[in-house]
């Protein structure tokens, strides 16, 4: 095969080998190009394309028999229902206005989790079915220069393409040595163009597109620090209070009780005006400054939240504070453990009440050992 | 509960709803009509309860541990219904979804209850699946309900003319002879240093009149059945089922009475004679179970833990299940040939897939003095989580009822 050629891996036999979804080749050590030497990689040659590592649609008679029934992109709602069948996987909604850094939160809890940095998660990462929904994240996040206005990840699009993907997936083992179960954990990306539209609106269609609020384990609420400091921020103030109460009017319906992380995104960009509290003082609005004073309408909804028996915290977080390789994440991780802990309850069940007939004889009217009368 | 089409079909649409699962899914329909044939094989669990076990199995298993496709309790349940959940579109790996079909098509009233009940340990250390746990504590309580009052007469109408044979045993004579003996020297009797002298006669003739009464009972149920041997009428039948009652009192009378007597008769010697706790649990789980078997099974374990308890074991006494386990383990091992082996069909059973059996594959483990470094992957419940050694008693007793009564179906 010709070395001047650009080609783009489509299958490998080796099952260990995770190049063709943009991973890492089995026997790397084996060849100075992979991409190019490798004989157990099924590739397509083509014209000198800037992007090597390519997985557009392929043809299924060149994939193995056993190929992953999974594309690596983000998952469709059909592909997230396949999950669902298998085990109750957590869905957690990550919700908040356009450009309040949703996609850039996730990335960067990508990142840490994948190096292995869990802090206060106790969850070690196992897996993903959208390892390249989450690489094209961090791709270009890694591209991101460090300056405000420009996008740190591409904006989730709003356009509704056939079969577009609207989640990632992890897989998380607990972190205990004695629970070796795998978590599937779901987490929305969703425009917030559509979060807009089911706050305000709220038509059959935007109902349809965020239908899997009312299935949530978990929310992680997203508003932009920034923005709410600046000449908007009573607009933005109003706007995630509906948004809160909309999120608990669907929670109604829910029996037990679910998280809800309200992440003040952006954090990095206000650090003059406002300091993080401490986390004994996370539920007090005044240990939030200027910022505290900025969201009486948050607040409001936050209370309301909590008596609809959420069980809220908030946040101070960035994401990507400075370039990726310039500066680490800050308070990504707690938001995340916090929805989880409500979502992965781990309590015992209550014992099976014996019943009694009536009139039984006293050999009969015994209970069970240890059962409450 | 769910039994007839309709009534299934609008259980597993509210499974689905409460586990988070899409009810407007392509594949509905083929999976609504799966129900049928799945309800038809469960049912024939009465008959065999291998089904019965393989199915509550599948329903205990944590559909997040991994590995549990390849487990014999779902591939002998997927086997079995494979053309069903295959139309239905259920993946080897759609846990969950299969789990819905099961719970949504169990045949609610059938004769299965009680083997269902003997598993009922497991549940007792089941924790998290919050989705799933009131669906699943919902068909685990319906299960252990009360089933239909067992009439202990034959019903109004019911002519019964048959001629009993005549028993030759004398009338128990001496069931108040303690008393007699009490009452006719009652001026010593009230003196504290001739009571327990006097107390002593009194259970002695208690005792030989149980012992009496015990055998009248087993000679008068004797009897009657050898009467209605051949004669299938339904008079007969319902003389048949008259007698059970009879039978079952009697087996409450042994079972008082070995409470009382607290003598072990595998070890030939008192309870109290065998030092070590776990050892004198498990002998006594066992014995209890083998007296107990015809009667209702949480009287009879509540009977056990208070019979444990007058002999100086803490019922309340916590430690975690793997621990009890080793415990049982270790008293296994020491008993060697003197520990009843497991019957045939539980074996079979514990040997491909022991999820949530733990006793039966303990007494496995150590019959084939093999160790329990497997007990995680193998029984696939919380060692860590803490149980009294009550619930552990009735563990144990249960389990060994399930083994009697594979035994009794051999």
């Amino acid at each position: 095969m010709s070395a001047s050629l650009v080609v783009t891996p489509l299958a490998c036999q080796n099952g260990d080998c995770t190049l063709p979804m943009g991973g890492r080749c089995a026997r790397a050590a084996e060849f100075a190009d992979p991409l190019v030497d490798c004989p157990e990689l099924l590739r397509q040659s083509q014209a000198p394309d800037p992007v090597l590592v390519n997985p557009a649609p392929q043809p299924s008679e060149l994939l193995p028999a056993d190929a992953a029934p999974w594309r690596g992109r983000h998952l469709d709602a059909e592909e997230a229902e396949q999950l669902l069948q298998r085990s109750p996987a957590r869905l957690i909604a990550v919700l908040g206005p356009y450009n309040a850094g949703k996609t850039s939160l996730l990335a960067s809890l990508f990142l840490q989790i994948a190096n292995g940095q869990y802090g206060p998660l106790p969850y070690r990462f196992s897996s993903s079915r959208t390892l390249h929904g989450f690489r094209e994240l961090v791709n270009r996040a890694n591209q991101w220069s460090g300056k405000e206005d420009a996008e740190i990840v591409q904006h989730t699009p709003k356009e509704q393409a056939e079969h577009a993907g609207h989640f990632l997936h992890l897989g998380l083992r607990p972190g205990a040595p004695s629970d070796d179960r795998h978590i599937d954990v779901i987490l929305s990306d969703v425009a917030g163009e559509w979060v807009s539209e089911w706050k305000t609106r709220a038509d059959d269609e935007s109902r349809r597109r965020l239908s899997f609020i009312g299935r949530s384990d978990g929310f992680v609420l997203v508003v932009d620090a920034a923005a709410l400091m600046g000449p908007s921020g009573a607009t933005m103030d109003a706007d995630v209070g509906i948004l809160i109460r909309r999120t608990v009017g669907e929670m109604r319906k829910v029996p037990t009780t679910r998280g809800l992380s309200l992440v003040f995104s952006k954090f990095d960009r206000i650090l003059d005006q406002v300091s993080p509290p401490a986390v004994a003082d996370r539920q007090n609005r005044d240990a939030w400054g200027p910022l505290g004073k900025r969201i009486p309408r948050i607040w409001a909804a936050l209370g309301q939240a909590r008596e609809a028996g959420l069980d809220v915290c908030p946040f101070a977080v960035s994401a990507f504070p400075r370039p990726l390789a310039q500066g680490q994440p800050v308070g990504v991780l707690p938001p995340f453990a916090h929805v989880l802990s409500l979502a992965d309850r781990r309590e015992r069940w209550p014992s099976r009440p014996v019943p009694i007939r009536e009139g039984a004889s006293f050999f009969s009217s015994m209970r069970r050992w240890g059962a409450a009368s | 509960m769910a039994d007839t089409d309709d009534e299934m079909r609008e259980r597993l649409h509210e499974i689905w709803g409460e586990w988070g699962l899409r009810t407007e899914h392509a594949s509905i329909a083929a999976q609504l009509d799966a129900l049928a044939p799945i309800h038809a094989w469960l049912s024939e669990g009465d008959a065999q309860p291998e089904i019965v076990i393989r199915a509550a199995q599948c329903l205990l298993a944590d559909p997040e541990r991994p590995g549990l496709n390849k487990r014999a309790s779902w591939t002998f349940v997927r086997k079995a219904v494979e053309k069903h959940w295959a139309s239905a579109s259920t993946a080897a790996e759609s846990v969950l979804s299969v789990q819905a079909l099961l719970l949504a098509a169990w045949p609610y009233d059938s004769d299965d209850r009680t083997i269902v009940r003997l598993l009922d340990g497991a549940w007792e250390v089941m924790v998290g699946r919050e989705r799933q746990q009131k669906t699943l504590c919902q068909w685990r309580d319906e299960l252990g309900a009360l089933e239909p009052e067992e009439s202990e007469l034959p019903a109004e109408g019911a002519k019964a003319e048959l001629t009993l044979p005549e028993y030759s045993g004398a009338i128990p004579a001496t069931a108040a002879a303690g008393l007699q003996y009490f009452n006719s020297n009652q001026a010593t009797s009230l003196q504290y240093m001739q009571f327990g002298t006097h107390l002593v006669q009194v259970l002695n003739g208690y005792k030989a009149s149980m012992e009496e009464i015990g055998g009248v009972l087993g000679g008068l149920i004797k009897g009657i059945k050898q009467a209605l041997v051949d004669q299938e009428s339904s008079e007969t039948l319902r003389m048949q089922s008259a007698l059970a009652p009879v039978e079952g009192m009697r087996n409450k009378f042994d079972l008082l009475w070995w409470g009382q007597a607290r003598y072990c008769r595998s070890l030939r010697k008192p309870y109290r004679h065998i030092r070590d706790a776990g050892e004198a649990l498990w002998w006594a789980a066992w014995e209890a179970a083998g007296i107990a078997r015809d009667i209702e099974v949480e009287p009879a374990a509540a009977y056990l833990v208070e019979t444990l308890s007058s002999l100086g074991h803490r019922p309340e006494e916590k430690q975690p299940l793997g621990r009890w386990m080793e415990g049982l383990h270790e008293s296994l091992k020491q008993a060697e040939g003197r520990a009843p082996a497991l019957c045939e069909r539980l074996t079979a059973l514990v040997k491909q897939d022991a999820l949530g059996l733990p006793v039966s594959w303990v007494r496995l483990q150590a019959a084939r003095r093999e160790p329990l470094t497997d007990a995680p992957g193998a029984v696939l419940l919380p060692l860590d989580a803490e149980i009294d050694r009550g619930q552990w008693a009735t563990w144990v007793f249960r389990e060994a009822l399930l083994d009697l009564h594979l035994e009794a179906d051999e």
